[in-house]
């Protein structure tokens, strides 16, 4: 997802991941990836404070 | 103000797509705090992915230059083999191997499982991204499913954009 878009929709929050549009969640199968980018994104709803934050997810695409 | 990679974006939405197409940039973020601890939640998977149940819905109109605002309801029980994707903005390789990377329905099942949320919400709400006149998905029908959404009791939903 396109991090400017992002910004431009202004959801209440959002966990940005460098990942190809059509696998948000990371690649197909890698289970791993996939919960570690859910978490990431629980942290954010339950942590964030102020409307329109975006946190960038450190979680990387696996080679 | 228009970020250059959002500009490129529209100039090539226009040529290819749909020639009025402009970007809604909304000037604030609507916002509610979560009302009680993750773990007392219950969550809604939302997607706008595309996906419709092929022996229940309609497809997306997928191919329209001016996109499909509607929606389609999904339970959580769907077998997968029932599931279909009608999007025609983005590959479909990994959604069509596995529904999770879209539509994490077994994450969540094992989060509530293990107490970190406490309920997924039975129905997923999956809309096609693709919506460059949104007036209608705005104002009427995002709405709506927030409404019923409120009304049965979910507390948060999780989104995953395509």
């Amino acid at each position: 997802m396109n991090r400017d878009i992002v910004a431009a929709v202004k959801p209440p929050r959002a966990l940005y991941v460098h990942f190809p549009y059509g696998a948000p969640l990371g690649p197909a199968v890698e289970r791993d990836v996939q919960r570690a980018v859910i978490r990431n994104a629980l942290d954010v709803l339950v942590s964030a404070t102020v409307p329109g934050t975006i946190v960038e997810s450190d979680v990387e695409w696996p080679d | 103000m228009l970020s250059t990679k959002l500009q490129a974006a529209q100039a090539r939405i226009r040529a290819q797509w749909y020639p009025h197409f402009t970007w809604q940039l909304n000037e604030s973020a609507p916002w509610a705090p979560l009302a009680r601890p993750l773990a007392e939640s219950t969550v809604a998977l939302l997607s706008t992915c595309g996906f419709y149940r092929l022996d229940q819905h309609v497809p997306f109109d997928a191919w329209n230059p001016l996109g499909d605002p509607a929606f389609r309801e999904i339970h959580i029980d769907t077998p997968v083999d029932r599931l279909r994707i009608a999007h025609a903005h983005y590959e479909h390789e990994h959604a069509e191997m596995d529904i999770n990377v879209v539509m994490p329905i077994l994450h969540f099942q094992q989060l509530a499982a293990q107490g970190v949320i406490g309920r997924l919400y039975p129905w997923i709400y999956s809309f096609m991204g693709y919506v460059p006149e949104p007036q209608a998905l705005i104002t009427e029908i995002a709405p709506q499913v927030a409404r019923r959404l409120a009304a049965d009791g979910v507390h948060a939903a999780f989104l995953t954009p395509c």
